[in-house]
């Protein structure tokens, strides 16, 4: 398996992407509306941009289909795969360690200032 | 109508792209609540489209093993042989092959059409000996012959004039060298022979029309030359050499002298009325071409058969 690093740092929509499928196999349309409400509305995910991220993410491993369900022939399925789920924590943990260095970086700031 | 327009840019999406998420897509377009909303995703879709064509070549083929899962389900499937984008190699080929194309059109356009190409011929001719006529004749014929098409003949016969007029430019540098270095002559002796002929005289005239002996038979003969032509011939002329060199033509004390760059003077003997030589005891002459009044406007060096145009600037 790649090294989750490599994959690193990922773009918002890929990591959008990757987080709506953390929880369960969503299909296009339940993706679009999972990034919406992670959101909350701010970022919205046009099926171009959607389906040509997910294109590229079946194509490096980070996220395969699982077909489709009975009721809707039309609506294929998505899971993040074990690679997509280290990438996702790689990425999860990276940005924690921005959020830390920022924040420590204003509380540094906010004495000068004052 | 929005739909169709959506399915449309979703069909001329990349065939792999296309095949994998344009039902989808299209399915997402029917969820759209609104017609604010479908002209977004309408948007979207030209976007993406976009996208898939300039950014994701990779992408633009369907794997083999896809086709051939689809084959074997018993779908309709296509697939071209080749290659969809074109190979390095072939893109070089076609680069050469646009380059050579187009250094033979240059070629063509530039070689293609008949350039009237001047091509003076020497007419040093001994007046009424009968050569005159033949050489005219001769003249006229090879003139006909360069109207005929034949640009590669033209482009020698040009380069092989501007050699020519070169080398006179060059000699006539030359001899005006020779005659800064030469000392000055000195007044009253007689002046060195032309071709073996006598001693000419020099063009000094008075005011007035006075016989003025030439040099241009055995036995001297007297020609008249007025001031007033003489001054005619006074001025500057530029050389149809590639150089473009100017000659100066100046009188004085009655008497021609001609210079280049300003640096190296030489005096001009009279042979006729308008015909020089230069500096005695070269080969090379002037023959001042007058219109019907006025100024000369055009001189001709001539060299051992060859000559070279001058302008008045």
């Amino acid at each position: 398996m790649r090294n989750p690093v490599e994959f690193l740092p990922l773009s918002p929509a890929t990591l959008h992407i990757l987080l709506s499928l953390a929880g369960e196999d969503l299909h296009g349309y339940g993706i679009m509306q999972e990034v919406a409400r992670q959101s909350d509305g701010r970022y919205k995910l046009g099926p171009g941009t959607l389906y040509d991220n997910l294109q590229k993410l079946i194509d490096r491993g980070l996220v395969r289909e699982v077909g489709q369900r009975s009721g809707d022939e039309r609506r294929r399925y998505y899971r993040l795969s074990t690679l997509g789920l280290s990438v996702l924590s790689a990425e999860t943990d990276r940005l924690d360690g921005v959020v830390r260095e920022a924040k420590l970086r204003m509380q540094q700031r906010q004495p000068k200032e004052a | 109508m929005l739909r169709s327009c959506y399915r449309t840019i979703l069909a001329v999406h990349p065939p792999r792209f296309r095949q994998r998420f344009a039902g989808e897509m299209l399915g997402i377009f029917d969820e759209a609540h609104s017609k604010f909303a479908a002209a977004r995703l309408v948007l979207d879709g030209i976007a993406s489209l976009a996208r898939q064509w300039i950014l994701r070549s990779e992408f633009w083929e369907q794997p083999i093993a896809e086709v051939e899962t689809l084959r074997s389900s018993g779908a309709p499937a296509f697939y071209t042989f080749d290659s969809f984008q074109p190979r390095n190699s072939a893109l070089m080929q076609g680069a050469v092959l646009s380059l050579a194309i187009f250094c033979a059109v240059c070629f063509i356009m530039k070689y293609g059409v008949n350039h009237a190409v001047y091509m003076p011929f020497a007419s040093i001719v001994a007046e009424g000996s009968g050569h005159e006529s033949v050489t005219r004749a001769k003249h006229t014929a090879l003139s006909q012959e360069s109207a005929t098409p034949n640009p590669g003949q033209n482009q020698r016969r040009a380069e092989a004039l501007n050699q020519e007029q070169n080398k006179i430019a060059a000699k006539l540098h030359r001899l005006l060298m020779q005659a800064a270095a030469a000392p000055p002559a000195e007044q009253g002796l007689p002046r060195t022979e032309v071709r073996g002929l006598p001693a000419p005289m020099r063009n000094v005239v008075p005011d007035a029309a006075v016989p003025v002996p030439s040099p241009g038979t055995q036995t001297s003969t007297t020609i008249f030359i007025s001031k007033q032509i003489l001054e005619s011939y006074v001025g500057i002329y530029v050389l149809d050499s590639p150089d473009r060199e100017t000659i100066s033509i100046s009188m004085t004390a009655g008497e021609l002298a001609l210079e280049t760059g300003g640096k190296q003077e030489c005096s001009l003997t009279v042979i006729s009325e308008n015909r020089f030589a230069v500096c005695n005891g070269s080969d090379l002459w002037i023959e001042f071409l007058l219109p019907g009044s006025g100024m000369a406007q055009q001189i001709i060096i001539h060299d051992a058969g060859r000559e070279i145009r001058a302008h008045r600037r």
